[in-house]
């Protein structure tokens, strides 16, 4: 979990997990990020910086792109990074879960990816959770500022490219892990004049002119079991 | 005699268990209701990590005099330890036995959890509602389960105590399972882990031969037993 709101009880859990092992900490690797421990609660503790994850991230992409000769590889290369964040975060959050039923239906589960998960990554619940009129097995998670793609522009020869794959892959990697596979794209879609009234979260960037839509498109497997669930 | 005669069936590395072969009939000291063997399967039913145990305790008297002459073949073999079985992945060192019986308790296992069956104890929370319980006995062990919210099933095998028959505290066994679930999900966040295959981590290794020992130490108790040694 690197992000800018990480929120505090992932890495609590992750702090409590290892005081837990009652293991003195050997390198400066094995200790829990943020500041924890002596200070208490205060309000940075757990938290990663924007900068740090930014930079590490656009370290990441540029990795991949020098290695990769078209867009959709260089998209399916994020995207694989993030499906095992996606796993890991699936295990970590049910081992915190103080309910302990396993989401077997569609609507929860894409409300637990849009809430739980999202609020354990980026510190906020996501901003909306649609379902697609012409296709029946398409959903949209919307983001209004993804933290992959804050300090990202796109080339114009590189079209197409989002730079929220990985979240994508993040998302996918739930799924799959929670038993519904699904194929998860990544967009970036302008926002409209008025459609976003919330001021930006990072003061002294101007508004996103863009936002971050996830397009969800379950299995045909998937869509029968829950229909058969319906019943 | 005997001792070389042990021996020189140990050198004949075919098998990963060499137990000793010699034909004696001697007390061993063994713990009862102790943990043998521990499983974690995976969402299809894969195996995770098989690793038996054996009693450390109790069987100080027994397992010395087996290591005695097993040692002593090894170290005339191979003095720099370059074969040396003591770097062997704990993983996978479950028994034959152990595993089938593993593998029918699983049967039971998705009996009991599989779909619509209500087997959770109402307003349970947190690992206690992970709890599956006893699935069944076989021969002389018994075999109880946990299983996680992701589908990941840990398996715990108890012998069965010889002579009384104390019902196994299964508050111990409980809290055992909970600490395991903790060890595996610190495992699965490590980003250089395996994400699907088997748990090949040394710290998951110690980890576990520390909480089992400590289990082991805790609920079992010594008891003496007469077997083919």
């Amino acid at each position: 979990c690197g992000s800018k709101g990480c929120s505090p009880t992932t890495h609590n859990a992750v702090k409590n997990l290892f005081l837990s092992m009652s293991r003195p900490p050997a390198s400066i690797l094995d200790r829990p990020v943020g500041r924890g421990g002596a200070r208490g609660s205060s309000a940075t503790e757990g938290y990663v910086s924007l900068s740090a994850f930014a930079y590490l991230y656009s370290e990441l992409v540029q990795y991949h792109q020098s290695r990769v000769a078209s867009i959709s590889e260089l998209e399916r290369r994020l995207e694989s990074a993030g499906y095992g964040v996606g796993l890991k975060v699936l295990e970590l959050l049910a081992y915190r879960a103080r309910e302990s039923k396993r989401e077997t239906r569609l609507m929860n589960i894409l409300q637990f990816v849009s809430s739980s998960v999202w609020k354990a990554l980026f510190g906020k619940a996501a901003d909306s959770l649609e379902r697609s009129i012409d296709h029946a097995d398409e959903f949209m998670i919307v983001d209004y500022e993804p933290v992959t793609s804050t300090y990202v522009s796109v080339p114009a020869d590189l079209g197409q490219l989002s730079a929220d794959a990985y979240v994508s892959g993040i998302i996918a990697g739930v799924l799959e892990g929670a038993g519904f596979t699904a194929r998860v794209t990544a967009h970036s879609v302008r926002v409209e004049e008025g459609e976003y009234a919330k001021a930006p979260s990072t003061p002294g960037l101007p508004a996103r002119k863009d936002k971050a839509v996830f397009l969800v498109k379950f299995s045909r497997e998937v869509l029968a079991r829950d229909a058969a669930l319906e019943r | 005699n005997i001792l070389k005669f042990c021996s020189s069936r140990l050198t004949e590395k075919k098998t990963r268990h060499a137990k000793p072969t010699c034909l004696l009939l001697c007390p061993r000291w063994s713990l009862e209701m102790a943990l043998v063997s521990l499983a974690v399967v995976g969402r299809e039913n894969e195996p995770l990590y098989l690793r038996d145990f054996k009693p450390s305790g109790g069987s100080a008297i027994g397992g010395v005099a087996a290591a005695g002459p097993e040692a002593d073949a090894e170290d005339a073999e191979d003095p720099f330890g370059f074969f040396s079985k003591s770097e062997a992945r704990a993983n996978d060192s479950s028994s034959l036995r152990h595993q089938f019986i593993i593998h029918a308790a699983l049967d039971r296992f998705e009996e009991i959890t599989g779909s619509g069956n209500r087997w959770r104890t109402p307003g349970a929370t947190g690992s206690n509602a992970m709890w599956v319980g006893l699935l069944c006995p076989i021969e002389d062990v018994r075999v109880y389960g946990y299983l996680t919210n992701t589908s990941i099933k840990f398996m715990a095998v108890i012998e069965d105590g010889g002579n009384s028959r104390q019902p196994l505290r299964e508050s111990e066994l409980k809290s055992l399972f909970a600490s395991l679930h903790d060890l595996y999900v610190e495992y699965t966040l490590n980003p250089f882990s395996q994400l699907r295959g088997k748990i090949s981590s040394k710290r998951f290794d110690d980890d576990v031969g520390k909480y089992v020992d400590s289990y082991n130490s805790k609920v079992a108790k010594v008891g003496e037993k007469y077997t083919w040694a």
